[in-house]
């Protein structure tokens, strides 16, 4: 077997740790778990072709959710606008951390957990997709909004105003579960 | 409602999402320290927020991952 490059050994690190984000995002867009799983294998094969060109310091989780995207709207509405920006390598902030992190160490609670998460994902689902869209990618994966804004083509300001009314959205729909389901929980 | 109460409003979110500039954030930050209505509003609305997004990350499945693990050697 050749030695691989440096600059595909830099990608196939990148492509591993963003596996979870990536399968998250293809769920997102197909809807479900078969086609998700073929979403991301299409979109590893398909820019494993560009690795080489690959530049450390690149933000690759931008240029992998992108791809992934323009498969998505080649394969199911034929739509896509086609080329895949080539200014992946601007500087990305990796993003507030301070509220996202896991708050649920204790077992007791995976019971709990299971019924938020069906809960949330209802109150996902309510959203249309461009406002879920923005959740998933800003939220979720912590892109900034100019990198978000690069994946969805769309101005900057419409992530910031999408993302705001809908987190809106998600407060309302799930404001008294969390009330009600988890003060009652941290006494 | 103070003007101080207002920027908050009108900032919070983009405060949560780490696309505010420093001076910013302390303003919105000293503001929440000295009005105890927006510290109450901001830490409601970022404690269901930080639950909703944890609960919303969930893992690829063990199986995906070793296959494209194994797409990766061949290549
Ligand atoms: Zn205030």
């Amino acid at each position: 077997m050749n030695t691989k490059s440096e600059n595909r050994l830099a990608f196939e690190n990148e492509v591993m740790s963003n596996l979870d984000s990536m399968y998250r995002y293809a769920l997102h867009l197909v809807r479900n778990q078969e086609d998700a799983g073929d979403l991301v294998q299409e979109t590893c094969a398909r820019s494993l072709k560009a690795a080489d060109k690959f530049k450390r310091g690149t933000n690759a989780r931008a240029w992998l959710f992108a791809i992934m995207r323009n498969i998505f709207f080649n394969q199911h509405r034929a739509k896509s606008k086609g080329e895949i920006p080539s200014d992946w390598t601007d500087e990305v902030e990796s993003g507030d951390q301070r509220f996202t992190g896991s708050v649920w160490p204790q077992p007791f609670e995976m019971f709990l957990r299971d019924m938020m998460r069906e809960d949330i994902d209802k109150a996902m689902a309510e959203l249309s997709i461009d406002f879920r869209s923005v959740v998933l990618l800003c939220d979720v994966e912590g892109f900034s909004y100019a990198d978000t804004a690069k994946i969805l083509e769309i101005p900057v300001g419409t992530v910031r105003s999408r993302l705001h009314r809908a987190r809106a959205s998600l407060q309302k729909m799930l404001s008294q579960w969390f009330n009600e389901g988890l003060e009652a929980n941290e006494s | 409602m103070s003007p101080e109460c207002l920027f908050v409003l009108d900032h919070y979110n983009d405060y949560i999402s780490g696309e505010l500039a420093p001076e910013k954030i302390s303003r919105v930050e000293d503001h929440i320290k000295a009005c105890p209505n927006c510290e109450i509003f901001l830490g409601k609305f970022t404690r269901i927020h930080s639950r909703t997004v944890g609960l919303l990350r969930a893992p690829a499945p063990p199986a995906l991952r070793k296959s494209i693990s194994s797409l990766l050697e061949k290549v």
